[in-house]
């Protein structure tokens, strides 16, 4: 059988989607089942601050044979995510239209304001407002948001620790077709401070079973 | 030594200048990797033993160009460099291949238009020792001016135009390239886009051919010398030379014409559009219904595999980003052999912006009078989500610049005229600061602000382009402003990077690519070598001073002034303060002081300012602040400190 897995991770340039998605496909390479890995990102002008967009898509199987062309294309189409991470709460509603039902999300609800909303002249949401909006669209139960950002800061004291909260939150869900082992061997390889990132993993992991247990 | 082992060596040896080479610059055929679309590419040029590579920094390209100067450290014999412009590069890697060795050019679409004056007449000549551009095409305008196919370009030249699907493919087609280049002695050009260039997928290893040390001039000097009778005679060659690769292309292996018998419709596709179709073909069961041909080889079009497709078909869907290249030829090789044809194309496929699977999924489904998917994202959810553009950076030395013309503008009272050009400060375009009033392209700041000033405005003009950019047009345009007598401020955007591509190095940084030094040109030795009198350099981030230089300029009445507003990219700043552990200053709001002016986000705009909605206070987000501490000479109450 094979089977298409989606994710993606929308957020705003020098935020870290990028690296985020490198771990997932670095470990990914390490999964047997996973058989092909493709994905797309943003580089250049559109990193400074605007929005970003990143997709990294799986073809998975029991099988070694896969067609060779197949999941050849590096973006995803309408309501095809299976776990969205967004690492910042506005750009999740952005790209709602490629979520449905089934699709699993993990918001950090630590808002970057666009500077249209800073001068006042387009309103930013409320989370409430946000939340509801993306309820209502994808139809989906399974929306854990909470503030990462604030909890890298309290409990890892560097904001720098916020992905892998969120990361370690998403593997919680069991949404990621990747072992938790796999994850953190890959994060252990490829990020500096990995006593630290680790640690974060946890805490996410923690918060994540936790907030889906309340669901 | 393993290849691990390999590599960690060698990586500490260099690990001095901070490049760590690749590990898929080994030969290790077989292997499979996980590559960024141009990684792959520079990859494929790497197994062609690619010799001589040039190029100039341009989104989405750039990487290209950066994977190959890595693995210049295992393969010595290689020569890279960042050319001051496409042009340069164009010429440098033709003349490397004169001398029989494998050589390439890399840029974005656009600057192939800067190459275009070598590139239409060398194409005569062709190439001798394999010659590609590695050329990066921006669908939907991500990072550029336009969104120009350059497969009408390279028509105009009568140059082959290779276009991979995906990653692996990416990496097949650019070796490729090089071999049918020396085959049938033609220059070919490597079409990628955006969506490839900087997507992600597996790719299998080739074997690496062995890089020539040396290559040897080739004297054949009327092949070179575009004389008018050489030119006359090359011309036909070409014309000879185009006709054999006419009939090649058709027995290329990465064109595939997979025939349905017994169907009548039918789907073309050129380039990476492919990568929908396919996939849409297999998830929707109809790979046994329509009869489907991937062109790889947009130019020139496998003749002969269309015309075997179309003879028997009603109709058939052209799909390819951009114009209607692949479609017109349909048309006309129909009009031959099948004139009831019908050739859907561009009047359901857009001609404008990227193709996606969501709009292949329409646009087949419409040609195939089947119903669209629906779309739940309703209008009410989508005004919520408020725009997101591009800004510039916490700290960009570029909003100080901005903030300080403002200001001088104020003081003039006058109406400053800002004609600008390609780079991050393009952004000052919007709200709040806007100070951007042309950008057309690369160094055509200062030949407009030359009109302009000829035109009978009164109003004080700027020039504003960056150091890069300088470089790379700049120079010949301050000439015709001396030579010229103009009056035209001249304001160089100074932040030692070409950052918006990612801080490449160029002649003002005096650092070529692999981290070598060299010769650092300053610009206003340029400017004065050329003759312009009125010369300053300042910093930024000190305000006053900027005003004060920028009042002074306009007040200059004597030919043109250059103004050179030098401070480092704060991205690369903060980046070398966090490596040596540098402490970062550390900003806040007495909030006592503060009156809620809002300067500092209505006219600054810095985008680590934020609103707390609660307390209704302005507050500085510490993760994104680059402790530059502008805003603290900006905020008329002074309520911004520095934290000790």
């Amino acid at each position: 059988m094979l089977k298409i897995w989606n994710g993606m991770f929308v957020g705003v340039g020098g935020l870290g989607t990028i690296t985020l998605k490198r771990i997932f496909e670095y470990a990914a390479l390490k999964e047997p089942k996973i058989k092909k890995i493709i994905g797309a990102e943003k580089h250049g002008l559109a990193q400074r601050e605007g929005a970003v967009d990143v997709y990294v898509r799986f073809l998975l199987s029991d099988n070694d044979e896969v067609p060779k062309y197949y999941l050849t294309s590096p973006t995803i189409s309408i309501g095809e995510a299976d776990l969205v991470i967004g690492l910042e709460p506005v750009e999740v509603l952005r790209n709602s239209k490629y979520t449905s039902s089934q699709t699993v999300f993990i918001i950090n609800t630590n808002t970057i304001q666009p500077p249209l909303s800073i001068s006042g002249q387009v309103k930013y949401p409320s989370i409430e407002e946000i939340k509801n909006a993306i309820k209502e669209i994808s139809g989906s139960s399974k929306i854990i948001m909470f503030n990462a950002t604030e909890l890298a800061m309290n409990k890892m004291g560097q904001a720098l620790y916020t992905n892998n909260i969120m990361l370690g939150a998403a593997i919680s869900t069991g949404a990621i077709p990747i072992s938790k082992e796999k994850i953190e061997e890959t994060i252990a390889e490829q990020l500096k401070d990995v006593k630290k990132n680790l640690k974060a993993i946890n805490i996410g992991y923690n918060i994540g079973t936790d907030l889906l247990s309340k669901i | 030594m393993n290849k691990h082992q390999k590599i960690s060596k060698i990586n500490k040896i260099i690990d001095v200048i901070n490049v760590v080479i690749p590990s898929f610059a080994l030969d290790s055929p077989g292997e499979k990797v996980f590559l960024l679309g141009n990684e792959a590419i520079a990859r494929g040029a790497l197994e062609a033993g690619v010799r001589v590579v040039a190029g100039y920094p341009g989104t989405p390209s750039t990487e290209i160009v950066e994977t190959i100067s890595k693995m210049v450290h295992y393969y010595p014999d290689i020569y890279v460099e960042w050319s001051i412009n496409e042009k340069v590069a164009f010429e440098t890697a033709f003349g490397g291949q004169m001398c029989g060795l494998r050589s390439a050019v890399s840029l974005k679409h656009v600057g192939l238009n800067v190459a275009a004056d070598p590139f239409l007449t060398a194409s005569y000549a062709g190439a001798k020792g394999g010659f590609v551009i590695l050329d990066a095409d921006d669908p939907n305008c991500y990072s550029s001016q336009n969104e120009q196919d350059n497969r009408l370009f390279a028509r105009h030249a009568l140059c082959p135009v290779f276009e991979p699907l995906n990653v692996n493919e990416a990496k097949e087609m650019t070796k490729f390239a090089f071999d049918f280049s020396e085959k049938f002695q033609t220059i070919v050009l490597l079409r990628s886009t955006t969506r490839l260039s900087h997507s992600r997928g597996d790719v299998i290893l080739g074997e690496i051919k062995p890089i020539k040390k040396r290559g040897a001039f080739d004297f054949n000097k009327e092949r070179w010398t575009f004389l008018p009778v050489n030119a006359r005679k090359y011309r036909k060659i070409m014309l000879e030379r185009f006709h054999k690769i006419e009939n090649a292309v058709n027995d290329i292996p990465f064109n595939n014409l997979h025939q349905i018998d017994g169907k009548e419709i039918g789907i073309i596709a050129s380039g990476l559009p492919n990568a929908y179709v396919i996939d849409y073909l297999k998830d929707n069961k109809l790979e046994d219904e329509i009869s489907y041909l991937k062109i790889a080889t947009s130019y020139p079009p496998p003749k002969k595999l269309i015309e075997q497709m179309i003879i028997d078909l009603k109709r058939v869907l052209v799909i390819e980003e951009l114009e209607p290249f692949i479609e017109d030829f349909v048309k006309i090789y129909a009009k031959e052999i099948n004139p009831s044809l019908e050739v859907v194309g561009k009047e359901i496929v857009p001609r404008n912006g990227e193709l996606n699977p969501q709009i292949i999924h329409s646009v087949i489904n419409k040609f195939l009078n089947k119903n669209d998917l629906i779309n739940n994202n309703n209008i009410k959810f989508d005004i919520m989500a408020p725009p997101r553009p591009p800004v510039l950076c916490p700290g960009c030395p570029h909003r100080a610049t901005f903030y300080a013309l403002k200001k001088a503008e104020k003081r003039s009272k006058s109406r400053f005229i800002y004609s600008s050009d390609i780079g991050c400060y393009t952004l000052g375009f919007y709200p709040p600061i806007e100070t951007i009033h042309t950008c057309l392209c690369m160094g055509g700041s200062i030949g407009m602000a030359n009109g302009i000033s000829k035109s009978g405005e009164t109003n004080p003009i700027f020039a504003i382009l960056g150091d890069s950019t300088f470089f790379h047009s700049g120079i010949p345009s301050l000439a015709n402003l001396v030579y010229n007598k103009s009056k035209v401020n001249v304001l160089v955007l100074d932040n030692l990077s070409t950052a918006m591509t990612g801080f490449q190095d160029h002649p003002g940084t005096g650092v070529r690519i692999t981290g070598e030094k060299t010769t650092r040109i300053l610009i206003e030795n340029i400017g004065k070598g050329l003759g312009v009198e009125f010369i300053r350099v300042f910093d930024p981030y000190d305000l006053k001073n900027s005003i004060n230089t920028l009042i002074e300029a306009i007040n200059y009445s004597n030919g043109p002034t250059l103004l050179i507003s030098r401070r480092q990219c704060s991205l690369l700043a903060t980046r070398i303060k966090k490596k040596s552990g540098e402490k970062i200053n550390i900003y806040k709001i007495d909030n006592e002081k503060c009156t809620g002016c809002r300067i500092c986000t209505s006219t600054f705009g810095c985008p680590a300012f934020s609103i707390n909605e609660e307390k209704n206070e302005i507050e500085i987000v510490e993760s994104m602040c680059s402790g530059c501490g502008v805003c603290v000479e900006i905020c008329p109450e002074k309520a911004i400190y520095k934290v000790e």
